[in-house]
């Protein structure tokens, strides 16, 4: 047991010092940087060499003592600690701006300034990251060092030279492991189109489809390719998915609007492959996807296809998200889950973030009725005004319980069923049943057809004027789209509320609910209420 | 882009965090050279009587070790300086007292001119 008296040092003065709490594996040593790093606006981040941390600050509600065990005093105070989370920075902007001056030949670069362009220093002063992640980045764009400048190449000009090299590869039957560079230039340099061109805007071309071979200290962007280090190249391997990616890109960017079949697009797209590359549906997966949802039941339905390069999508896993849902707004789990291994894993961020995506999603949808919704009109009937109260009970089974509740006090039903769903014309005889159940027997019910807009019909007009006499109920079928007859039902509806009333068969306001509205609207002569009751649950609204 | 280092300090020290629940509040402004109160250790248990309070702790190791950091402005030639922070101290372990502390009366207190400092709850 020791005991000792704790002093506050002499110096002793709250908030001098700032606290970090940082992961074990950064070590503070004065090898490895370690800063903050951003802008004004941005709020800052902390990178080491590989890695970026957003920073963010806890706060503590409890009094923090630094303690000074050598001497036990306490030096400081604080009430927070900055706590560091790793994250991926958003290269995005990096692309985008690279883009802009793409290198597109040799004559064209006369034309641009260096001003224009940007050095790997420079690009990295721009971004919130780590210098080897925005490597890494720039190696995943195909970006290559040109004159100290960081470029990427037109994809046009780099698709030609591409289509050049796997031609030449083909004619000259190399083995596709081992292909010369050396032998390779000399064959690009005898053809016109490129003849001026420098051999080193060749190996980010190759970088596109293969991979070098005995390249033992990979050379990474911020080392210029020149004449000292050329030697390095000598012979690169073609990789299956790299080919399959540039050609499904140059086939469907040729003719983006054409329609394929699925085995159509399999031959034509077999026969442009190399002849020892066969073709991988599972590597097409990453880069080819359907324009449009398209029911798995349906086989061969012809359909745009849209190359997808994840490169090029946001890194940051919200707004990839978004841009993908933007792209299509229905997407099978399958496919779209090789555009998202690559920031992050797909269920967790599916999980997290789908609902908000597909809210974001185009597809116009009316929602379902929750509970009860209500609305009032007033109509003249003869000489009175007359106040109609609707209530629009919910359809599904789960709100039945709510529901009921509300059909006591009800002056008129109306069934609402569609007929072009048959489904819900044989739930009638339950709707009706609960309706008998909780209501008034002398309330007026009506059977309403609706969607008679739609042409491919189930139910007939005799059936549901069957059910109706049947039952004794009003018939009538309208259209909620057109608005068809609408009106005329919830008329018809109040007239015979009216009569029923005038003959002393249907006492007003007997429910709790409907008084409790109709003392907030006391001017109106009559109040009744009416049971809007659908049996489909996305009719339209009335 | 700032860019503001973290350079690591060769005499870095190895300190403690005392946490206390709540605020310690007291009447005096100035509270350099005070003295807080007498900390006892037994093992991983401890005591810390503050004026007529008793605090119970223990003492917790910190998952992630927490470093104290002081900003350094280093004049440089011309209009430019530099601003890095200097690690001064590691933490690896905290003192914690959490719970509500207990009345502790001494003779010593009760004869005491100086009055001594109050905890409240926040």
């Amino acid at each position: 047991m020791t005991q000792q008296a704790i002093n506050y040092s002499n110096t002793f003065s709250s908030e001098q010092y700032l606290m970090i709490e940082l992961p074990t594996e950064i070590s503070l040593t004065e090898n490895e940087e370690l800063f903050f790093k951003g802008n004004q606006k941005d709020s800052a981040v902390l990178c080491t060499n590989d890695q970026t941390f957003e920073i963010k600050k806890a706060l503590s509600s409890n009094t923090l003592y630094f303690l000074n065990e050598k001497g036990n005093v306490i030096e400081s105070q604080t009430d927070h600690y900055l706590e560091v989370l790793p994250m991926i920075a958003d290269f995005h902007s990096i692309y985008l701006l690279l883009s802009e001056i793409p290198y597109s030949g040799k004559e064209n670069e006369k034309k641009i300034s260096n001003k224009e362009l940007n050095t790997f220093e420079q690009l990295l002063d721009q971004m919130q990251s780590s210098r080897n992640e925005l490597k890494k980045y720039l190696k995943s764009i195909n970006a290559f060092q040109l004159n100290g400048y960081i470029r990427i190449m037109d994809s046009e000009l780099q698709g030609n030279i591409i289509d050049l090299i796997l031609a030449i590869v083909e004619e000259q039957g190399w083995d596709i492991d081992h292909i010369p560079f050396s032998e390779l230039t000399e064959l690009l340099k005898q053809i016109k189109l490129i003849e001026k061109e420098t051999k080193y805007i060749f190996i980010p071309c190759i970088n596109k489809i293969g991979e070098w071979n005995d390249l033992e200290n990979e050379i990474d962007i911020e080392t210029e390719i020149s004449q000292e280090n050329e030697m390095l190249f000598k012979e690169f391997r073609l990789n299956k998915e790299k080919v399959i990616f540039f050609r499904a890109q140059r086939l469907i960017e040729t003719d983006p609007d054409k329609k394929w079949k699925k085995n159509d697009f399999f031959t034509y797209f077999n026969e442009l492959l190399p002849s020892k590359i066969e073709l991988d549906e599972q590597i097409l997966g990453k880069c080819v996807i359907e324009k449009e949802f398209i029911d798995s039941k349906i086989e061969d339905f012809p359909t745009t296809l849209i190359f997808l390069d994840h490169n090029l999508f946001p890194t940051n896993p919200r707004k990839r998200l978004e841009k993908l849902f933007q792209i299509k707004p229905r997407w099978r789990l399958n496919e779209i889950k090789p555009f998202l291994e690559h920031v992050c894993d797909a269920n967790e961020i599916l999980s997290k973030y789908s609902r908000k995506c597909t809210s974001m999603a185009v597809y116009p949808e009316i929602s379902h009725t929750i509970g009860v919704e209500f609305a009032t009109k007033i109509v003249d009937i003869l000489k009175d005004r007359v106040k109609l109260q609707v209530w629009d009970t919910a359809g599904q089974e789960r709100f039945r319980a709510v529901t009921r509740s509300y059909y006591r006090g009800a002056s008129a039903v109306l069934l609402v069923y569609d007929t072009s769903r048959r489904g819900t014309y044989n739930q009638l005889e339950t709707w009706l049943n609960d309706a008998k159940n909780y209501t008034d027997q002398n309330v007026v019910m009506f059977l309403i057809g609706n969607k008679t807009d739609i042409s491919d019909r189930q139910v007939s007009y005799e059936e549901g004027q069957d059910f109706a006499k049947e039952n004794n109920l009003e018939y009538i079928e309208t259209s909620a789209k057109t608005g068809d007859n609408v009106e005329d039902a919830f008329l018809q509806a109040a007239n015979h509320v009216y009569r029923l009333v005038k003959e002393g068969k249907l006492t007003r306001n007997v429910s709790v609910n409907t008084k409790r509205i109709t003392k907030k609207q006391m001017k109106s002569n009559n109040n009744y209420k009416v049971v809007d009751e659908k049996s489909s649950n996305n009719g339209g609204c009335c | 882009m700032l860019k503001l280092f973290i350079k690591p300090n060769p005499e870095t020290e190895e300190w403690a965090l005392l946490e206390l629940q709540g605020i310690l509040e007291t009447q005096k402004n100035m509270l350099d050279g005070l003295k807080l109160g007498d900390f006892t250790r037994n093992g991983d248990d401890l005591v810390l009587i503050v004026g007529n309070h008793k605090l119970e702790g223990k003492v917790v190791q910190l998952s992630k070790p927490l470093y104290v950091l002081k900003k350094k402005t280093t004049p440089l030639e011309k209009k430019n300086s530099s601003t890095n922070y200097h690690t001064i101290a590691k933490i690896t372990y905290k003192y914690l007292f959490n719970k509500r502390p207990n009345p502790y009366l001494s003779k010593q207190i009760l004869t005491s001119q100086d009055r001594p400092p109050i905890i409240t709850k926040k």
